[in-house]
């Protein structure tokens, strides 16, 4: 494996752990493992308690109790020195949900945008200027109306492409994006949506986007990994699993989006059991075992390993494909019914 | 679409800039008024056309006011004025230089414990709560006591008290501050812990730790003046507003103005800083509203 | 559609006194709520549709101004002037309402049951022990695991996700007439969004209550509603039925909006429409139509001339002088 094979992203078997006090821990995800090819979105899709934000905050070393292996460009970065990890800091940023708490308020834009610059020893200020210039270009924000202004001057959407600029001005090969279209209105949303697709591709910039908004991540991601309480149950291109989901949860989930089109009806898979374990004390074998309406009697003994696919996916469970996800529209609904 | 995108948005986002500047009210207006007199009187105590503080008449013992003495004069005929005036130095000096001392070590210490878990955050966090359950005034009074009664000693020993509170509130902004994005995105550039906490978190709690020296500021004075009113605060003859509650005691009945009038300047310095820490910490929690 | 409107919100308009001048939250809303029919509420934040929410029910806040040609009938009486005696016997007993976070509908400190029984006491007179049956058949109604338990603990020993289904439990108990959801799930996973909203149809056909449902999710209200108003900046711009408005969207801000959503089926790194711009804060009323300056539809007249709210024979409205025609 050549360098300039190696993925921007590549996570073995992590595992991220909070303690609890008094000896125990919540173990918020179990052995997960993915790349993030130059390049490519790769999507991490789940519902509350799933972990991806877990994930997202442990690759970025906001939390470091964790197991397992990181790497960015090839480099580990758990076995890093305290300046060497520092040094690398730039190859991968994140921008966050909340646009306008991710902007100190007491600062002008030009200092947020700055920032970054200084703490990595850019000291000439024409050359932090430039910088400046060139994200904000990217963005499509005008430097002259927005550098000398607070925060809290600005919208959502403004903030967030504030953000989006912060965090491409050091440069970095892998964004992550946490939630990032989560908290603005559709109109602003779909604008941000479409300037991180354009960035991708004028960029080349990799991306790990986490979301739990199916439709947003038909948008953005190339590649899709779908989580449950700690752990990967499906990882593969994006079309394949959209069009055929392999494991149960995949198609509950995406049956359970509502579609703006009041005429295309599929019919909703109903989980079983209602309420999401707890992951302090996940059920034994696999994990989505008491809420899965195709649950086999081995389901409940043994954990499925990710197995993988020809189409290149992996699916972590022991009946993949049982669940179906039937479109329908109201019209071919009405013509099936007649025939019967 | 950038331009257009802009031009909408930046025009809407402050509809009125001029109206920000709003004619102070008068619940600002008349406490910024009485504090500006009283520093007035601080800074212009020796030159007033009074006598000095310590200075005896025998014969104007207990006089009301006359033009010889503005306000009169007190038990031992010296110059109400004049005590006033040389007293509210002391009571200045404490009520500024005491939270000070509050606000620096008390910042700090907040600050390193809500960074540092494990033995330092448990070492700190069971000093302060040593501290706050000691009876303050008791510990102020050891201390003038121990170490003899001066104004220095007085504004160091209050100014120990003060430590604490000023640990709680730094420490209860950091921890929320430490979740917050922006921090967290510094975090991702490789920001230091120094760099996080001085340029990060300070600045963002800077209001609420200046609001809250204000409160304690009323308080110092309140302090200061029990100290001296039970005579072990700044000795005699220097003149403080407690000591001269003090003395005015015994007049209460003949000449209850002796008493009042320190007790009435103290009660307007009171209020007044209360009034204005409240201003101050509705305009910034406004601020702080419109982003969140 | 069924006799006469269980609903009727006439021409209301609320007004809120700022450093900045008077900001107008809504303005000339005026729409109709039928008995066994959801009627759906759309749009962005600053549209207006929380405030139209709580004006219904009077829990705007005390500084709010509501205009005096404003007038909301429920089955006949006018609400805005009621006696808060009256309003009382219409709040949570003919009308009642299910809000956004249950974390913050629910009484931390008081238990399910506790609160569950308060409403039926109050408001239909039962002991405390026909009120504690009723309450566990309403729980099991709403499709909480064993009950009896839940009765006892408090709200932060449920999910979310129970914790909206007890609300929901709380606000149908005393049989309401109108149902009133604002953005019900929105803080909740899409798979038990799913279910609840399947669970307040249902209820809704049930007891044929009128509902409105309030969203900023067009793929919620194309689900789950008979009827979609869509506000704008504080103005219903469009009112149709659902099917048609999602076929043939007229006012151009609809027709956006429905452009930017990307969809299950959509391909990949598609350019979705966007709308440049922001929604404007509406201080007092200016001239013209408030989506001219975002809208590429915009002639001469639109920004001068606010266009009125326009209702044609099939009671749908519109406020736009030159709506789109066609499919979307």
């Amino acid at each position: 494996m050549t360098a300039s094979d190696a993925p921007i992203l590549s996570v073995r078997n992590l595992a991220v752990v909070y303690p609890l006090g008094r000896g125990r821990s919540l173990r918020a995800t179990e052995k997960i493992t993915f790349d993030v090819h130059s390049g490519e979105a790769l999507a991490l899709v789940g519902e509350s308690g799933c972990g991806k934000s877990s994930v997202a905050r442990a690759i970025m070393q906001l939390h470091r109790n964790t197991e397992g292996e990181i790497r960015i460009e090839g480099h580990d970065l758990n076995a890093l020195s305290r300046a060497h990890l520092k040094a690398l800091r730039p190859k991968f940023q994140m921008i966050f949900q909340d646009p306008i708490s991710s902007l100190n308020p007491r600062r002008r834009v030009r200092e947020i945008l700055e920032a970054p610059l200084r703490i990595i020893g850019v000291r000439d200020a024409t050359e932090r200027a430039r910088s400046i210039a060139k994200v904000l270009e990217l963005v499509s924000l005008d430097p002259q109306t927005v550098l000398n202004r607070y925060p809290h001057e600005f919208s959502g959407g403004q903030c967030q492409r504030i953000s989006i600029a912060r965090a491409l001005i050091l440069e970095p090969a892998l964004l992550i994006c946490d939630e990032a279209v989560s908290a603005l209105d559709v109109s602003v949303r779909a604008q941000v949506l479409n300037l991180l697709n354009e960035l991708r591709e004028r960029l080349g910039l990799s991306m790990l986007f986490i979301s739990h908004d199916l439709a947003v991540v038909r948008n953005i991601a190339d590649r899709v990994a779908v989580m449950y309480l700690g752990r990967i149950a499906e990882i593969g291109a994006a079309e394949a699993i959209f069009e055929k989901p392999a494991h149960p949860y995949t198609a509950a989930l995406l049956s359970a989006v509502p579609e703006p089109d009041p005429e295309a009806t599929s019919e909703r898979l109903p989980l079983k059991g209602g309420e999401l374990p707890s992951p302090l004390s996940p059920p034994p074998g696999c994990r989505f075992h008491t809420r899965c309406p195709v649950a086999l009697e081995r389901c409940r003994q043994v954990e499925p390993q990710l197995i993988a696919f020809e189409d290149g996916r992996s699916v972590a469970c022991h009946n993949p494909f049982a669940l179906r996800v039937e479109r329908k529209t109201n019209v071919e609904i009405g013509a099936a019914v007649g025939t019967a | 679409m950038a331009v257009s995108d802009l031009n909408v948005t930046v025009a809407v986002a402050r509809p009125k800039r001029t109206a920000r500047f709003k004619r102070p009210t008068l619940r600002v207006a008349l406490p910024a008024i009485w504090i500006a007199f009283v520093l007035l009187l601080v800074a212009t105590a020796d030159h007033l056309p009074v006598p000095p503080p310590a200075q005896m008449d025998f014969d104007a013992a207990e006089a009301g006011p006359s033009v010889a003495h503005p306000l009169g004069a007190d038990v031992d005929g010296r110059d109400i004025l004049s005590r006033l005036a040389h007293g509210a130095r002391a009571s200045i000096t404490v009520s500024v230089a005491a939270p000070m001392i509050g606000l620096l070590v008390g910042t700090f210490f907040g600050l390193v414990a809500s960074f540092y878990a494990g033995v330092t955050r448990t070492a700190i966090l069971g000093v302060l709560d040593a501290m706050l359950a000691f009876p303050s005034l008791i510990f102020a009074l050891t201390l003038t006591t121990v170490l003899g009664p001066t104004l220095i000693n007085v504004t160091i020993a209050l100014g120990i008290m003060s430590i604490p509170a000023f640990a709680r509130i730094a420490r209860a902004n950091a921890i929320v501050l430490l979740n917050r994005e922006f921090v967290l995105a510094a975090r991702t550039a490789g920001a230091s812990d120094l760099y996080i906490m001085f340029r990060e978190i300070l600045p963002n709690m800077a209001m609420s730790l200046i609001t809250y020296a204000l409160t304690v500021m009323s308080i110092m004075i309140v302090a200061e003046g029990s100290l001296s009113f039970l005579g072990v605060g700044i000795p005699p003859p220097a003149p403080s507003w407690g000591g001269m509650i003090a003395e005015g005691r015994e007049a209460l009945e003949r000449a209850p103005q002796i008493c009042l009038i320190p007790a009435f300047a103290m009660f307007l310095t009171v209020l007044s800083l209360n009034l204005l820490g409240d201003a101050i910490r509705q305009r910034s929690e406004a601020k702080d509203g419109a982003l969140s | 559609m069924s006799g006469p409107p269980l609903l009727s919100v006439n021409r209301l308009g609320v007004r809120f006194p700022t450093p900045n001048g008077e900001l107008s939250a809504v303005e000339d809303v005026s729409l109709e709520v039928f008995a066994g029919r959801t009627t759906a509420i759309v749009g962005e934040s600053g549209s207006g549709k929380s405030v139209l929410s709580r004006a219904i029910l009077r829990l705007l806040p005390r500084k709010a101004i509501i205009s005096s040609e404003s007038s909301i009938a429920f089955d006949g009486q006018e609400l805005l002037r009621m006696s808060p005696r009256d309003l009382q016997k219409v709040r949570g007993r003919r009308i009642a309402m299910v809000f956004q976070d249950p974390m913050t509908s629910l009484n931390p400190v008081r238990t399910i049951g506790a609160q569950l029984v308060e409403g039926m006491v109050l408001h239909l007179g039962l002991d405390g022990a026909s009120a504690s049956r009723r309450a566990l058949d309403l729980l099991t109604r709403v499709g909480i695991s064993s009950p009896d338990k839940r009765l006892k603990q408090f709200p932060h020993q449920l999910s979310g996700g129970m914790r909206q289904r007890v609300v929901i439990a709380m606000a149908i108990a005393c049989e309401p007439e109108l149902l009133i959801a604002d953005e019900p799930t929105t803080a909740l996973d899409v798979t038990v969004q799913a279910e609840i909203l399947d669970l307040l149809r249902q209820l809704q056909q049930e007891r044929r209550m009128a509902m409105i449902l309030i969203t900023h999710d067009l793929g919620v209200a194309a689900g789950h509603s008979d009827d979609i108003v869509v506000m704008y900046a504080g103005q219903i711009v469009e009112k149709q039925s659902t099917l048609k408005l999602f076929r043939e969207p007229r006012m151009p801000y609809t027709r956006a909006l429905l452009g930017a959503i990307p969809g299950l089926r959509d391909v990949p790194h598609m350019r979705l429409k966007t709308i440049p711009g922001r929604p404007p804060t509406v201080y007092g009323t200016g001239r013209g139509c408030r989506f001219a300056p975002r809208c590429d539809q915009r002639r001469s007249r639109c920004e001068h001339d606010a266009p009125v709210l326009a209702e044609d024979s099939a009671a749908n409205l519109l406020r736009c002088w030159y709506p789109m025609k066609g499919a979307a």
